[in-house]
């Protein structure tokens, strides 16, 4: 008997096992279909070797470079600069969205500058940001800044503008003060519109940093590449390209994974 | 005869949209509540009911007139009054037990105290097992039942109800008419529900006050005397409810008639 209930145990398990396998490998299908013709490709020699090397050797570099610690350096400056100004663009962001839904003079003053900001493509700025923050890590997290805050103060200033008024009639009812309101009201309603705000931001903040590194040079994962390609290493190129594809999936699925914790109720 | 619980003298209100003429959604209503008594305010759509009920809440301020409450007149929301709305004013954020709890953590009564109250209204609403649900994981009927127990939980005098059930499908909607009349039975809160429904206000409620078309005024007050102990089906078809009914219904109608006038001609 004991020995039966083991066996089912063991059972349930493997079968728990085989199935969180299964549904990998059938969510990732796609992908690997990619991977082997990608693989074909570069070894039938039909294109040349520098325009697409078989996914081994880019594998291949991408394993030499981490283990050298050249690549993982790289990526953490990529990461640094996106993630700090990720950081300050949503704190700015949320604050100046919040100001303009509460305040009519706030609005009178910042919303032409956003309506003009906001479908700017910021990278056009890359030229100046160059001459006036160099070409360190300010001018990038600049860049990072100014291509995510206002997409994050249009998403909040809608959300806190989206109140239902049945809400604050129902709080300030309950006795809730005109002071507290927005923490207890108004903020949570808005939640929902701010994370799709800095959902849609974080990818972009990578692209920022990403593409100024190659216009600029220096370090991170864009220079890398940059330089790559400049000198035919094409294994280094698509391991570069390899890591920030990784890099912004793994960002992806922790925002959706915070978001659905915070959000569940939405 | 002591003063009266909700005093309405004169109340006016004119609504200055940006475009167009002023609208005019009320004028010199006139009426008083007693403490404890459940009136009902019906009358055609757009007749002013539910902005009369928004401005003895406090959230609307009148143009003219006003509003005295236990000899004080009111000019803000105030938990004395609790409200109860047609739907969608559940806080989304917060499960059942959070939105119960709000008011009587507004109130600021102790752990205990509140843990005691969510439970017992949990209990009178019949919400045992969905403490921890969300509303939007709700049906209409579950939602009104957690916006009645939220506003029951902090314990207001008065009741304004703005067409609490008119959402919800037949069966809820009977069912939660009983529970709110067994509920007022108990507490003998003083309840001002408003419908556009004639049999939910004769059924309800004690005195039906009848709201002409726009510009709204008082135009009839009809008092019901039905034997609230007996069932559902032993009211409805007593003869006092289908005389008080049709009474009603005869107002109501030449109302509605009216307004279809002004609207389609």
């Amino acid at each position: 008997m004991e020995n039966e209930a083991f066996s089912g145990a063991e059972r349930a398990v493997s079968l728990n096992l085989r199935e969180t396998i299964g549904s990998f490998i059938s969510s990732a299908y796609s992908i690997l279909v990619i991977a082997i013709v990608w693989e074909l490709v570069g070894r039938s020699e039909i294109v040349p070797y520098y325009f697409l090397p078989p996914l081994s050797d880019v594998l291949r570099s991408l394993v030499v470079h981490i283990a050298d610690g050249t690549l993982l350096y790289h990526t953490g400056v990529t990461l640094f600069r996106a993630m700090t100004g990720y950081v300050i663009a949503s704190f700015v962001g949320v604050s100046l969205g919040l100001l303009m839904a509460r305040f009519k003079s706030a609005n009178w003053f910042f919303e032409p500058i956003v309506a003009l900001l906001l479908p700017l493509p910021p990278l056009t700025l890359v030229p100046a940001f160059i001459l006036w923050f160099g070409i360190g890590h300010l001018s990038k997290i600049m860049m990072v800044i100014v291509a995510c805050v206002f997409i994050i103060t249009a998403s909040t200033y809608h959300g806190v503008k989206n109140i239902n008024p049945y809400y604050v009639w129902s709080a300030r009812s309950m006795g809730t003060s005109e002071s507290k309101i927005l923490r207890k009201v108004v903020l949570p309603n808005a939640l929902p519109f701010i994370f799709n705000g800095l959902q849609v931001t974080l990818p972009i903040s990578l692209i920022a940093a990403f593409v100024f590194e190659m216009v600029s040079g220096g370090s991170g994962l864009g220079s890398v590449e940059i330089y790559s390609a400049r000198f035919f290493k094409a294994p280094e190129l698509y391991s570069s390209l390899v890591l920030i594809t990784l890099v912004g999936f793994i960002f992806d699925r922790i925002i959706l994974k915070i978001r659905s914790r915070i959000l569940s109720w939405y | 005869m002591g003063r009266s619980k909700i005093s309405v003298r004169g109340l006016s209100k004119v609504f200055n949209p940006l475009k167009g003429n002023p609208v005019v959604a009320l004028e010199n209503v006139n009426f008083d509540v007693e403490e404890g008594e459940f009136i009902a305010i019906v009358g055609p759509s757009g007749c002013g009911k539910s902005t009369l009920l928004y401005m003895i809440a406090g959230f609307i301020q009148p143009t003219k007139g006003e509003i005295i409450v236990d000899g004080r007149r009111i000019n803000s929301p105030g938990p004395d009054r609790g409200i109860v709305f047609q739907e969608y004013a559940l806080f989304p954020w917060l499960t059942v037990e959070g939105n119960i709890k709000y008011g009587l953590e507004e109130k600021g009564l102790d752990q205990d105290e509140i843990d005691e109250k969510v439970s017992k209204y949990i209990r009178l609403m019949g919400l045992e097992g969905f403490e921890h649900k969300y509303p939007k994981e709700l049906s209409g009927g579950m939602k009104q039942r957690v916006a009645i127990a939220r506003t029951l939980a902090y314990e207001p005098e008065i009741l304004l109800m703005d067409e609490p059930f008119g959402a919800l499908d037949a069966q809820t909607r009977e069912l939660l008419q009983e529970e709110l009349l067994r509920i007022w039975e108990e507490t003998r809160k003083t309840v001002l529900f408003v419908t556009h429904s004639v049999d939910e206000a004769v059924y309800l409620s004690q005195r039906v006050i009848i709201m002409t078309c726009r510009p709204g005024r008082v135009k009839n007050t009809v008092n019901v005397r039905l034997d609230k102990t007996l069932s559902r089906e032993d009211v409805i078809t007593s003869r006092e409810f289908v005389e008080t009914r049709h009474k009603v219904w005869v107002d109501v109608r030449e109302e509605v008639m009216k307004h279809y006038c002004i609207v389609e001609g």
